[in-house]
């Protein structure tokens, strides 16, 4: 029995973290050798001054900030913010298609009518819906 | 998650940890708002082991502090404030552990301090627990070494 690999298990002796079999090597060896015996000595000298060692307590002023901090509200908003904003993108990409009035005026004759047809020197043709009056179709001449 | 309940059963354990590995209680306290900061926001709600989790989320934020704090070291050179850090260390026992190096200083806080099993301590640092062993051997030889060096 080397003192060597005694001194690896003399650390996990104090922790008791050694099988049954190790801890009989351990503690046959230390009754024999004195150097490994001063050696768990003063590893339980260390241990015992780290306990002595004296850790302050938090101030309650960091439970305050951290109940402070905002919480749930902001990461609400920040879904509604997200969502808000998919739907901007989308609504985006579906204005085309709802806005093509030519397509819609030509299926729907009827809810339109033509207030304004210019021939000289292109003609454009107007429609109103709603009050609003738009362009759906133009040909004639180059700018 | 009540994380005001979890404030009240945990900072006393987390402070330990985190004041142990950093040795400035201001230091400290700054991480330990961090840390709780941090797991208010991953929002977790099924945490079976509270300990470990927020044990690992304050050694992620004492290593990012050291980190960034190594990434601007030319600023630290004009605060003579951190001169004064060891006026806390009262104790030899206390300089010896803040020679040792991070990995050797968390594993004897985990088990000195936190008083955690070697299982425990692998699991947090995410190493074999053989590996833990031998590592808390080295540390309690450098600590005597320091000891012993210094009377």
């Amino acid at each position: 029995m080397n003192c060597e690999s005694i001194k690896e298990l003399i650390s996990a002796y104090i922790d008791a973290e050694l099988e049954r079999a190790d801890i009989l090597r351990v503690e046959e060896h230390i009754e024999k050798c004195e150097n490994c015996n001063n050696i768990l000595k003063s590893y339980q000298n260390i241990s015992s001054r780290i306990c002595c060692i004296e850790i302050p307590k938090s101030s309650e002023k960091v439970f305050k900030r951290i109940m402070l901090f905002p919480r749930r509200k902001v990461y609400r908003l920040r879904k509604i913010a997200v969502g808000a904003s998919l739907l901007v993108i989308l609504g985006t990409l579906f204005v085309p298609l709802l806005r093509n009035e030519e397509q819609i005026a030509q299926e729907n004759p009827k809810d339109y009518y033509i207030v304004k047809e210019e021939k000289t020197p292109y003609s454009e043709v107007y429609y109103e819906r709603e009050g609003n009056f738009v362009l759906t179709s133009y040909s004639g001449g180059s700018f | 998650m009540n994380i005001e309940k979890v404030f009240l059963d945990y900072n006393d354990y987390i402070f330990k940890y985190i004041y142990g590995m950093v040795q400035n209680r201001a230091e400290a306290e700054d991480l330990l708002q961090d840390t709780f900061i941090k797991v208010m926001k991953a929002g977790n709600k099924d945490i079976k082991n509270w300990k470990g989790y927020l044990l690992t989320i304050a050694r992620n934020t004492v290593y990012d502090h050291w980190r960034k704090r190594k990434n601007k070291i030319n600023l630290d050179f004009f605060k003579l404030k951190t001169k004064n850090n060891d006026i806390e260390l009262k104790l030899d026992i206390e300089k010896g552990i803040k020679k040792l190096s991070p990995k050797l200083k968390e594993v004897i806080i985990l088990r000195e301090i936190n008083r955690l099993e070697y299982q425990e301590i692998a699991d947090i640092l995410g190493i074999e627990k053989g590996t833990v062993k031998s590592r808390l051997s080295r540390a309690r030889e450098e600590l005597k070494n320091f000891l012993e060096g210094n009377t």
